[in-house]
């Protein structure tokens, strides 16, 4: 009893870091390497606890329920949801001037849809959905539009994301609608579209979807641009193609929740992470581009030329930002649910 | 016959473990690739990775006082069911018992609200509660179903021999108590360790343990750091259970 006494106050010393020297992250798991919290730590002297969280819902609800209590500083919504809580008064408004290190961003990747002016949220990862596959099995030259997944040579090869979002952005953008179509009429010819596109497609999957293509498990379908270009490091006959009807490109951000009890360490977070140097770094280590483009520059040149990672300026031009369709989600949900039921 | 029968359930329980082990080795840098050499590398990176073994750390010390203090409650709650009678007895066992096939999600939202009513703020104790709360049903089944087959007139002829109620429990209960309650620490350590859910609601920015770490790697991929850790804990509660086998033998 009493080293059980001990072991409980031993904890309760090892927790309580001096209140103003402590950041809580709450971020996608391994989106932030231990090196570089620890080179934080040194620098500045603030201690790192970093959350993970595995999906956007799961973020929301932790941040919702608490109702700006969650004593979280630092959270990473994706774009869509950085408009939901942004709207729903969740977030803090950022202070440019406390942003020194905000010039380095790259403009394309600014001033957004989802959050104009960047008022609440910076690009802290980026990175596009387009075709994979393995040259050893198909020809990278007869697959250009996203037309040709329906072929039937295609059946039951397909690996596709397993993110609502992606997938309708297949159906809407091959049908020659925006890939944030918030019309009902579209969204139900994209749905049965997709259906035809069914029986074609082997797998969903996320987080095994670099392996499986560097095993050969699957030889050809959709994948994140940072997920295929670190496959392809173990697969060298893998190729990543921009769709003829334009990428999709996805935006993870960072941004402040409302009541953030360590306000000013997240400022000093945030700049830490948009110098140049701890950007490439966080970039090297995720496999996906960086939103800095000082640090861009100063890239290897086969990885700063590589346009599966950085598309090409008309590509970018081309290519579709994925945004918020708010009010329109219950409506992909339901369809999303009888095309999972469907297969 | 007897022996493929058997050899097949073993290699059914830890054939996948193995392949987990073998794979912690896997000079690859995904978790289910194809072998592709010997390495270390990846015992080396969860050595110097602080937050695997940080959330670890929280997970064993989160586990151990939970399983510890369900053991001390739950067996406290035994007795008072077996040797005492008054009104309410079977409601009061029986509602604890609801508690087995209680989702959950059920009792991680209704702590979530009860702990933002008191404006506590999440973290290690909220947890615990949460643990205790997943945990106590288990440990008061198992503890129960011991203290049937006990034969109640060891206590009465302790006492008719002039024993006090102190020694009853320490040189009768206890004894014979020991393995049940050691069954039962087990299970709660293993439910608390493994549990998800209720985590998932309970944890605050500065208590994170492994099993919600593991769970949200899906974004970039399960790294084979995960295969290292697994087979450090599968070894690590190898050898003691080989070494608590051991001590008991001797005895």
């Amino acid at each position: 009893m009493k080293t059980l006494f001990n072991i409980i106050l031993l904890l309760l010393c090892t927790t309580a870091f001096s209140a103003n020297k402590v950041l809580n992250v709450y971020n996608w798991t391994g989106y932030i390497s231990p090196g570089l919290l620890n080179q934080f730590t040194k620098e500045t002297g603030i201690h790192v606890n970093f959350a993970a969280f595995s999906s956007n819902d799961e973020l929301y609800t932790k941040i919702k329920v608490s109702q700006n209590h969650s004593n979280f500083d630092l959270i990473g919504p994706s774009a869509d949801y950085v408009d939901r809580m942004r709207k729903e008064h969740l977030l803090e408004k950022l202070d440019k001037s406390r942003l020194p290190n905000f010039k380095n961003l790259n403009p394309v990747l600014l001033n957004k849809a989802f959050d104009p002016n960047n008022d609440y949220s910076l690009p802290y990862l980026w990175g596009s959905t387009g075709i994979v596959l393995d040259t050893r099995y198909h020809d990278p030259k007869k697959v250009r539009s996203l037309k040709t997944l329906w072929m039937p040579r295609f059946h039951d090869q397909l690996l596709m994301p397993n993110d609502i979002r992606e997938i309708f952005t297949v159906g809407l953008k091959v049908l020659g609608y925006d890939a944030n179509d918030t019309d009902p009429k579209h969204i139900k010819q994209a749905y049965q579209k997709l259906r035809a596109l069914w029986p074609n497609i082997l797998v969903f999957n996320n987080d095994a979807a670099q392996s499986m293509y560097a095993n050969g498990d699957a030889t050809i379908g959709m994948s994140w641009s940072g997920a295929a270009v670190n496959a392809m490091k173990n697969n060298p006959h893998l190729t990543f193609i921009a769709p003829q009807e334009g990428l999709s490109i996805w935006i993870d951000t960072l941004a402040i929740p409302k009541n953030a009890p360590h306000l000013k360490n997240a400022y000093r977070f945030l700049n830490f992470i948009m110098r140049p140097d701890i950007a490439a770094q966080i970039s090297a280590n995720t496999g996906y581009p960086t939103p800095n483009l000082t640090a861009w520059k100063h890239l290897p040149a086969t990885i700063r030329n590589n346009t599966a990672l950085y598309p090409t300026k008309a590509q970018l031009k081309a290519a579709d930002f994925q945004n918020s369709i708010g009010s329109a989600l219950p409506l992909y949900q339901h369809y999303w649910m009888l095309l999972k039921l469907a297969s | 016959m007897k022996r493929f029968y058997l050899t097949s359930i073993y290699l059914f329980l830890y054939a996948p473990i193995a392949i987990l082990v073998i794979y912690s080795f896997n000079n690859a840098s995904f978790t289910n690739s194809v072998w592709q050499g010997f390495t270390w590398d990846w015992y080396h990176t969860l050595f110097n990775d602080s937050q695997i073994i940080t959330n670890t750390l929280h997970s064993l010390t989160i586990s151990t006082v939970a399983a510890t203090l369900t053991a001390i409650l739950g067996g406290l709650i035994t007795t008072v069911f077996s040797f005492y009678r008054f009104a309410g007895r079977k409601l009061m066992k029986n509602s604890l018992l609801i508690y087995v096939v209680l989702p959950d999600i059920v009792i991680g939202t209704s702590l979530l609200m009860i702990f933002h009513v008191l404006h506590w703020s999440l973290g290690f104790w909220t947890l615990l509660i949460g643990h205790l709360m997943l945990c106590l049903p288990f440990v008061v089944i198992t503890l129960d179903a011991r203290m049937h087959d006990l034969d109640p007139f060891l206590f009465e002829a302790a006492k008719d021999l002039g024993a006090s109620d102190t020694t009853i429990i320490r040189q009768i209960l206890l004894p014979l108590m020991l393995p049940a309650l050691l069954a039962a620490w087990l299970l709660s350590f293993t439910l608390s360790f493994d549990d998800v859910i209720i985590s998932f609601f309970l944890t605050g920015p500065d208590y994170q343990v492994l099993s919600l770490y593991v769970y949200s790697m899906v974004k970039l991929g399960i790294s084979p750091e995960i295969n290292a850790i697994c087979a450090v804990i599968f070894g690590v509660s190898l050898v003691l259970v080989t070494t608590a086998y051991g001590l008991l033998k001797r005895q």
